[in-house]
């Protein structure tokens, strides 16, 4: 051991000197970079030109990508940059799952941005939050007189305590059914009008591959996937969802036939495969562009998603979404994304300018044009391309709006009701327990948090 | 401070006595110490400065009432009543310790044998040991959609290559009873090459010719394994442990893309909890609550650890 | 006797070579499936049944993410800010290592288990305060802001997983060295240190990875997309309108390119240790 330990001792001792210089070099390097960190960390003032007011904008869409959407969004900003040379908009992209997230730590720090682009469920929330800003003292009435008629989804839903928070950017069709035209031609089919025709002709175009139906109860992204169908469903089952004052409206037998269908597809009729209690939005979009579903609800904002497939792209069509009878459809579940103003900006008025410019006519008819969006305004709809075979997919979308709406506004914590939603449906399906029972406990626990016995 | 090289070199020349030599360790010994202290104080002083005040914050808020992230009216311990009361907290806390002990037991002796393999002197050993340790190169972001794609019913490849070959139809992430399994056998795959890789630098350290004189002795693989081997990376292995513990009872984002707890709460892990209690209800008193309990856990299972290593002869 | 010797042999590497095959396969298995997905046409991309070799390739999606985002920028912060990471990890981490490992002063085990704990907390618990004392320091948007927390949540493990390396080294080098007239603390440097270096690299693979694939600290210290890092840009890519396949495959694939770069040549450290014969004694 004494020999070994020499040996090694002599080893190492002859090492030195190269260990000495690399140290040194380690160090040195280190204190450079370092001191360079440092400096990085001096916070970056915006130059700012004389009298130019800046902003900041927090919107989901990426103003680098080169995708529909983000063109869209840059060339709605452009036409704004033109009309006001005065006011600069910086553009920060910021992942849509976080954006709400964000805004709340951003604003209670007090930093953060001036205008956001908020998701459809999230506006209620940051009112809750107290992270917007009233915009009233910034519409004049005759503004108001020549705008507020104009909006197509209800001026109320955006209005809390007396103050309009936020206008809305688009207009949202919750859920469409989308249809493969090709396997019901095939089989001499038509589109369904009643949840029943959705189960006899999806057990008839469906094969080992093809499910005749999906859809996803995952509780991720809020459970879009399951509430955009369930409450319009509720709605057509002569079910209310909530009342005025947020409790529970759903806990009757009206309200459980949509998830008692449900489960009648995945266990009677077998057109619905079981998994799909952990199916989320994306997950049956990329089923339904892949080909191996044959009907789906799916909400207006990704349809220009499954178009661009090449297996379904050319042969998806859209229907309303079928009601309980033939008699009409299910109600539209009309909602839409909004823009607001956050409390702790500087430049307001630039601000309100952008906002009113994003949700004015110009802006709206770029979005509608390259992004497909529909619009949130009535008179942007009057527009002769929406006639054209280009507009297709959005005529059929908005019609349905507006011949059947239902009013509805989200509610501030709706985030834990469509937890609760999905967790129940998901035991309706998974557990087999009845949708009723089901339904019964959600509303003891959601009336119990909103603070209603 | 004094001459150490003419001091030497007097004790070398002094032929020194035993005393002297004693005296001269425990002096060595000392500054070695204070040595020590000095080395190991940065590293106490700077990790508690970044996560000190955080800690104490997150503690002071489970006692309140919380509403967006402001902190309300003290509750004292009345979100850690609820959720040690209610079914979904012991729920939660049953997923947390499945998900970490069924990982745990296939990872860990996983990687060992691995490294084991991956020590031997095969050929292309850079090729294979490259390859192996990838999956714990890639986000766990990337992973679990990944993972969610390859295990979809609808349209994933497993399945279908599962019903080609063999017939069977499984479900994976779509039934509550085989998404845990999925979500582990997920985890293990992104995780195993970081005790592999523990083991394996550990191993290298092994004196060769304690192997050599183990095989001259005759000694079969497995003898060699449990008395060379074994005793030489037992500190490893439970660095591994440890480490392993606490990343998996601590992880977050793997199981939110995969499962995002579902189905039916099946994986729905006590960060999970937190994860969804604070960022997305918003409630950050009861969502710091359970991070305080697993932190408690965790320090249950390091002291139960730490205790181990104590017995641990040093060298 | 050696035929019996030899067929053991035989068995032993069919077995070593087969497992390890084995395990290679299911490694990369979800990894060629990424590659394959990023070269395929944007309307292919989920198909059914599932396809493995496409039928049209294109490198629409590398140039995308390249090109027509912030890609490269984020790969320029993850590159600087693990390297930074690094840096300050195995400096704080390597001492402590040591002194965790020589030192016998009361109430160092308590020390150590302290430093131990402030791993034990979950990470996303405290992000909310963390949050607010950075945006107090005006740290918000820096690598700095990063680097710190980073390192403060790494230097634990290094500083355990080092402890295991220095133990590993004989008292006796030391006292050989300090008996011939070095100090203490040269003895750990020139004669200690060097013979760490497998440990050294091990430990610097672990950190980069860390950094490189950390996701919940880099989504919320950064509003700023020019100071994201690597993981927040695939997030991106869960977009609104549906996962972007192909861009994340892309995103994917380029990831993970400097890592395996960075183990490569790590890899020879590894060798070196063994050949420098140091440890072997």
């Amino acid at each position: 051991m004494k020999r070994t330990t020499a040996q090694a001792y002599n080893r190492a001792h002859a090492s030195v000197a190269g260990g000495e210089t690399t140290r040194r070099r380690f160090l040195l390097t280190s204190t450079w970079v370092l001191a360079g960190v440092g400096a990085g960390t001096i916070p970056r003032f915006a130059a700012q030109a004389a009298g130019k007011a800046k902003i900041t904008y927090w919107t989901p869409l990426d103003p680098k990508s080169k995708n529909l959407r983000s063109e869209a969004e840059t060339a709605m900003i452009d036409l704004f940059r033109n009309r006001h040379p005065d006011i600069e908009v910086e553009v920060q992209p910021i992942p849509w799952q976080n954006i709400g997230t964000q805004t709340i730590q951003s604003v209670m720090a007090g930093r953060g941005p001036d205008v956001v682009q908020f998701s459809t469920y999230d506006l209620p929330i940051q009112v809750e939050a107290k992270t917007t800003a009233p915009l009233n003292n910034f519409m004049s009435k005759s503004w108001l007189a020549a705008n507020q008629g104009d909006f197509l989804l209800p001026w109320e839903n955006t209005v809390y305590g007396g103050q309009t928070m936020g206008l809305y950017w688009n207009s949202l069709l919750g859920s469409s059914l989308w249809h493969r035209r090709d396997l019901l031609e095939k089989k001499g089919l038509k589109v369904p009008k009643t949840w029943e025709e959705i189960a006899t002709i999806g057990a008839s175009v469906q094969t080992p591959q093809v499910a005749g139906y999906l859809t996803g109860l995952s509780k991720s992204g809020n459970a879009v996937q399951l509430t955009n169908w369930l409450i319009p469903s509720m709605w057509a089952a002569g079910s209310e969802f909530l009342a005025k004052d947020g409790r529970a409206a759903f806990d009757n037998p009206e309200g459980a036939r949509p998830l008692e269908w449900l489960a009648d597809l995945v266990y009677k009729y077998k057109v619905t495969p079981p998994n799909i209690v952990s199916l989320t939005r994306d997950n049956v979009l990329d089923a339904f562009s892949a080909g191996t579903a044959a009907m789906v609800h799916c909400s207006s904002n990704i349809v220009s998603s499954a178009r661009s497939s090449a297996v379904v792209g050319k042969v998806m069509g859209l229907a309303d979404s079928p009601g309980p009878t033939a008699a009409k459809p299910a109600p539209a579940l009309v909602i839409g994304k909004t823009i607001a103003m956050t409390r702790v900006a500087k430049e307001r008025e630039a601000a309100w300018l952008f906002i009113e410019h994003m949700t004015g006519r110009g802006a709206q008819t770029i979005n509608a044009k390259i992004a497909q969006e529909p619009p949130c305004r009535k008179s942007v709809l009057k527009d002769p391309w929406f006639q054209t075979p280009e507009a297709a997919d959005l005529k059929v979308q908005i019609e349905y709006m507006i011949r059947y709406p239902h009013p509805f506004q989200y509610h501030p914590k709706n985030n834990i009701l469509a937890d609760m939603l999905a967790e129940g449906s998901q035991q309706v399906i998974a557990n087999r327990r009845p949708a009723l029972e089901v339904l019964q406990d959600v509303a003891k626990k959601w009336n119990a948090t909103i603070g209603l016995a | 401070m004094p001459d150490v090289h003419s001091e030497g070199t007097a004790i070398r020349a002094a032929a020194p006595s035993q005393a002297a030599i004693a005296r001269r360790g425990r002096q060595l010994g000392a500054r070695r110490n204070l040595l020590a202290l000095a080395f190991l104080l940065p590293a106490l002083l700077y990790v508690l400065a970044v996560t000190f005040y955080p800690a104490v914050y997150a503690l002071q808020v489970s006692f309140h009432d919380t509403a967006y992230f402001t902190m309300g009216k003290f509750v004292g311990l009345m979100h850690y009543i609820r959720f040690l009361s209610e079914a979904e907290g012991r729920n939660n806390i049953l997923r947390s310790l499945m998900y970490m002990g069924a990982s745990v037991t296939v990872a860990l002796p996983l990687g060992l044998f691995l490294a084991v393999l991956l020590n031997k002197p095969i050929r292309f050993r850079i090729f294979f040991r490259g390859a192996i340790v990838v999956p714990w190169l890639i986000s766990q972001i990337a992973t679990a959609l990944l993972w969610g794609w390859l295990v979809n019913p609808q349209y994933g490849p497993v399945p279908y290559l599962l019903v080609q070959l063999t017939g069977v139809r499984l479900e994976f992430l779509g039934n509550p009873s085989q998404a845990m399994a999925t979500l582990v056998l997920a985890n293990v795959w992104r995780s195993f090459p970081l005790p592999l890789l523990l083991f394996l630098a550990a191993l290298q350290a092994v004196p060769q010719d304690m192997l050599d004189a183990a095989v001259v002795d005759g000694a079969t693989g497995l003898r060699r394994f449990w008395y060379v081997i074994f005793p030489a990376i037992r500190h490893t292995a439970l660095i591994a442990f440890i480490l392993l513990t606490l990343h998996y009872f601590n992880m977050v984002t793997l199981p939110l893309v995969l499962t995002g707890g579902g189905p039916v709460g099946a994986t729905d892990v006590m960060t999970l909890r937190i994860f969804r209690e604070g960022f997305t209800f918003y409630r950050l008193g009861i969502a710091s609550a359970v991070a305080m309990i697993v932190f408690l856990l965790n320090l249950v299972f390091s002291l139960v650890y730490v205790r181990a290593l104590r017995a641990e002869p040093l060298y | 006797m050696p035929s019996k010797h030899r067929l053991a042999q035989l068995g032993d590497r069919v077995l070593t070579y087969g497992v390890l095959s084995l395990v290679t396969a299911a490694s990369l298995f979800p990894v060629v499936w990424a590659v394959l997905t990023s070269i395929k046409v944007q309307g292919d991309l989920v198909s059914y049944p599932p396809r493995w070799i496409p039928t049209q390739v294109t490198f629409a999606h590398y140039t995308d993410v390249f090109l027509n985002s912030n890609m490269a920028r984020y790969f320029g912060n993850s590159l600087l800010v693990s390297a930074l990471t690094i840096l300050l990890t195995l400096l704080i981490g390597t001492h402590g290592g040591y002194a965790a490992s020589r030192g016998r002063f009361r109430g160092k085990n308590f020390l150590l288990f302290i430093i131990l704990a402030t791993i034990m907390i979950p990470g996303v618990s405290v992000l909310v305060p963390l949050y607010m004392l950075a945006a107090r320091l005006h740290l918000l948007d820096t690598y700095l802001v990063l680097v710190l927390i980073y390192t403060a949540w790494q230097v634990p493990t290094v500083l355990w997983f080092m402890r295991g390396f220095f133990d590993a080294i004989s008292p006796e080098l030391e006292e050989a060295a300090q008996v011939d007239g070095c100090s203490p603390i040269q003895a750990m440097y020139r004669v200690i240190l060097p013979l760490t270096q497998p440990g050294l690299a091990a430990a610097a693979i672990l950190v980069f990875v860390y950094v490189w694939n950390e996701f919940i600290i880099a989504l919320t210290m950064s509003t700023k997309d020019e100071m994201r890092m690597i993981p927040v840009g695939l997030y991106f890519y869960i977009s609104q309108f549906g996962v972007e396949w192909g861009k994340l495959m892309a995103a994917v694939t380029v990831a993970i390119l400097p890592i395996i770069v960075l183990f490569v040549i790590l890899q020879r450290r590894f060798v070196q240790g063994l050949t420098s014969g140091a440890i072997k004694g």
